[in-house]
């Protein structure tokens, strides 16, 4: 190619580029504005249409009034797409047999049916977990399978509405399948199950207990953490086993879950885990004992503050200045230690129980 | 001379498709998020009992016009557990007294632990009012120095690094553990968009109401920061392949931090040096991890409003840039370090690192031949327009993309002032910026090391 060649062709391409590249940066404007535009008339209908229908609804939720309830089927896709925020948003607000009318308003409207058919068969996950969301909200009991299914769904938003639906609507027998979804993902499923785990009440319990001897490790962990969340001292026999377990994890979790449950019995058989050979459980029992303000554990606890590890040390330390006048005493025994170690995190600790006071 | 414009069309086109590419992926994933986001509020996050707690470092060295109302904004955050660090590190001004003022604060008997090797902590104070705040007044040792003893001292496992001129969203901390709580043993570290403060009201240290600067050269630092995290870092964090977590907010893991030995003090970025060097460790380790980009604005900043300003920031950022490629250049172009080794290094060394200097070389060499009369006028001419027609075209995506999706700037009218800054930026702005970037690698090479002093408004009179 010669020189004048390349440059016309370097021209041509040139211009080439730039007119393609005007047109698109006009367009991209044209529709930031035409978007803004939709926005403003989308805004002022959906104000319009939400008055009207919303009445409607409340009226039926009222009085059970079937006028109302007649007004409110086959509407339209738009208004539909209204009136199901609607319904969620006051689902949300009543009980009783407000609750049960809002349920039937759903079913009676059709909104039921299509949420269930896209919960089923929809392509973006979104609509999937909306679908899942709202069949949870209205009480959808006849979903039920549906949302089982949903478990078992690629994508973690979706599995994660679909338990809180289950959660929701009380379906305790799902339990152990929700566990097996959601193991893998730790604590968004610990969030999501503490929202709910206690509307299912004591039913749970004995599931939770099983699942706590489950063979994979996630799922025992996260049963162990919604024991603990029940604090019911007569879930201690189950907890104390995986002190010892052989997984560390698991260990730990149990040693947080019989902290929080806070029996003296538990917290007793807990005390020779401060000689534990993994550091990070002698830090948790010590920080347990802290919490609980367990003096049977103060020798303990004096050892403790002459670990290696200084996160022992360092917990040992708090967890005396929480107990009082018993543990200053011991804090001030440990001024005298021959440990530096000791004697520098008794030092911080009465400072600071001197400051606090 | 066809050749060298060839080369340098070639690589025109190279770097404006690379951009777009990664504009496209980061489009996809900005959406996702965003309906993430529908399914997953706050609210749940802070009544949950396994949100992990995390100590926040507020490095502040001679920061006494900022610190007070940064730490207050900080106290406005809606998070579970939290406690704030701030490491005065050897200030010459009053920054320690104006806090000790502000906060009642005691001197403690803490005892200090120097895992990593820090300058000496000369003291360690705690808020009499707010038990969560701490100070560690230390000897001078610059940022990263600050950072480590900050690491040191917290007693949580996770910690959030920003910077003293910072204002955090009061959700900010909500939003950015979200990959902790989906994958807590893998996620490592997690940054999220940082946003220019300037222009914006920002009273006691919480923005009030989100605006743009009167004077120009913020407003385009503006677009430059919605281009730069709104596509390129949200891309690279999808690919797990992000090198740079802002210094201005970003939230790490103490343990994996630790393990390599934590901030470097021999760099000026170590912000950047620090990721790559995780990414470095825990690959050469085969270690399954990640480190995430959350598309949420969480963090406000003050940018330079002064040109000399700017032009040292760049310059610093440029040898930070450098210095952290340079430091980790096994990894380069090594199919051993996968997407880091044969993407993310190669890209930040052609693109990010060497473009001011091809982009201000391509101008010599268009003015040198012109002069020389071997190119038509009018092919530079039309070149030049389709650079420009280019740089608009993308930073006006990046601001409809930010229109769209997190629609900070709810006022038309500054939005259509961010569009006219998108297209305005590309006469002068952008070719200086290019300029301090070339200088910046120039003392690269020489080795220069200073950090560059930048003066500060304040936020909250920051325009």
């Amino acid at each position: 190619m010669t020189v004048s060649n390349w440059q016309l062709t370097f021209l041509t391409l040139s211009i080439l580029g730039s007119n393609i590249l005007g047109v698109m940066v006009a367009s991209l404007v044209a529709i930031l504005v035409a978007t803004k535009f939709t926005a403003v008339l989308w805004d002022k209908y959906k104000r319009k249409r939400q008055a009207s229908l919303k009445s409607l609804a409340v009226e039926f939720l009222d009085t059970g009034n079937d006028e109302a309830k007649l007004r409110l089927k086959n509407l339209r896709w738009v208004d539909a797409l209204i009136f199901k925020a609607i319904l969620l948003e006051l689902a949300e607000e009543v009980s009783g047999i407000e609750q049960s009318r809002a349920t039937e308003l759903y079913e009676f409207s059709g909104i039921a049916d299509k949420e269930i058919r896209t919960l089923k068969r929809s392509w973006f996950w979104w609509l999937r977990a909306t679908a899942a969301h709202s069949l949870g909200e209205m009480r959808v009991k006849r979903a039920k399978n549906d949302l089982i299914e949903a478990l078992g769904d690629k994508n973690i938003e979706v599995r994660l509405e679909a338990t809180w639906a289950i959660g929701h609507m009380g379906f305790v027998d799902a339990l152990p399948l929700i566990m097996e979804s959601m193991s893998h993902f730790f604590k968004i499923a610990a969030l999501r199950m503490d929202a709910f785990i206690f509307e299912m009440g004591a039913p749970a319990l004995p599931l939770l207990l099983d699942l706590c001897k489950h063979p994979e490790w996630e799922i025992q962990l996260l049963a162990i953490h919604l024991v603990g969340e029940f604090k019911d001292p007569g879930t201690i026999e189950v907890l104390l086993p995986l002190l010892d377990s052989q997984n560390l994890e698991i260990r730990l979790a149990a040693c947080k879950a019989t902290g929080s449950i806070g029996d003296p019995s538990g917290l007793s058989d807990m005390v020779p885990y401060l000689e534990d050979s993994a550091w990070q459980m002698r830090a948790q029992a010590a920080k347990q004992f802290g919490i609980n303000h367990f003096t049977p554990a103060i020798p303990g606890l004096l050892k403790c503050l002459e670990d290696k590890a200084w996160w022992v040390r360092l917990n040992a330390g708090e967890a005396l200045s929480r107990m009082g006048e018993n543990g200053r005493v011991a804090l001030k025994k440990a001024l005298k230690s021959e440990d530096r170690f000791a004697r520098d995190m008794a030092t911080q600790w009465l400072a600071e129980l001197e400051a606090t006071t | 001379m066809a050749y060298l414009q060839m080369a340098i069309l070639i690589y025109f086109f190279m770097v404006n498709g690379l951009y777009l590419l990664l504009f496209l992926f980061s489009c996809a994933i900005i959406i996702n998020y965003r309906l993430i986001c529908r399914f997953r509020g706050p609210s749940e996050i802070l009544k949950a009992r396994v949100t992990p707690p995390i100590s926040i470092l507020v490095p502040a060295y001679n920061e006494e016009k900022v610190i007070v109302s940064s730490v207050r904004a900080l106290l406005e955050l809606n998070y579970p557990q939290y406690e704030i660090i701030v490491i005065n590190d050897g200030s010459k001004d009053n920054t320690l007294g104006v806090l000790e003022k502000a906060f009642s604060f005691r001197r403690t008997a803490h005892v200090y632990h120097r895992e990593l090797p820090t300058a000496t902590v000369k003291g360690v104070y705690r808020s009499k009012v707010y038990p969560n705040i701490w100070v560690l007044d230390k000897e001078n040792g610059g940022k990263a120095d600050a950072l480590n003893a900050g690491v040191n001292f917290s007693q949580y496992p996770l910690y959030c690094a920003i910077d003293a001129d910072s204002v955090l969203e009061k959700d900010a901390l909500v939003r950015v553990i979200r990959p902790y709580m989906d994958r807590f043993q893998e996620v490592v570290a997690v940054g999220g968009i940082v946003r220019v403060a300037n222009g914006c009201r920002i009273k006691h240290g919480i923005v009030e109401e989100v605006g743009l600067a009167k004077k120009w050269l913020p407003n385009f630092q503006v677009v430059e920061y919605l281009r730069a995290f709104l596509s390129g870092r949200v891309a690279w964090g999808a690919w797990n392949s992000l090198l740079v977590i802002s210094g201005a907010f970003g939230v790490f893991k103490k343990q994996p931090v630790m393990g390599i030995g934590g901030y470097s003090t021999k760099t000026v970025g170590e912000d950047m040096e620090l990721v790559v060097r995780l990414h470095h460790r825990l690959r050469r380790q085969k270690r399954s991890y990640r480190i995430h980009f959350i598309p949420d604005p969480v963090c406000w900043t003050e940018v330079p409003h002064k040109w000399r300003m700017l032009a040292r920031q760049r310059n610093r950022w440029q040898r930070g840039l450098g210095q952290a490629l340079y430091r980790n250049i096994p990894m380069f172009a090594n199919p051993k370090y996968g997407s880091i080794g044969m993407l993310a290094m190669p890209y930040f060394f052609l693109v990010e690192l060497l473009s001011p200097a091809v982009e201000l070389f391509g101008y010599t060499l268009f003015g040198v031949a012109l002069y020389l009369g071997v190119v038509y006028w009018e092919a530079v001419a039309t070149f030049l327009i389709l650079a420009v027609w280019m740089g608009i075209f993308l930073s006006l995506l990046s601001v409809l993309l930010e229109e769209f999706t997190l629609h900070r700037y709810p006022r038309v009218r500054n939005l259509l002032k961010l569009l006219f800054c998108a297209v305005l930026e590309n006469f002068g702005y952008r070719q200086m910026t290019a300029f301090f970037r070339l200088k910046g690698l120039y003392d690269f090479a020489r080795r220069e090391n200073a950090w560059g002093f930048i003066e500060r408004k304040g936020l909250e009179v920051a325009h």
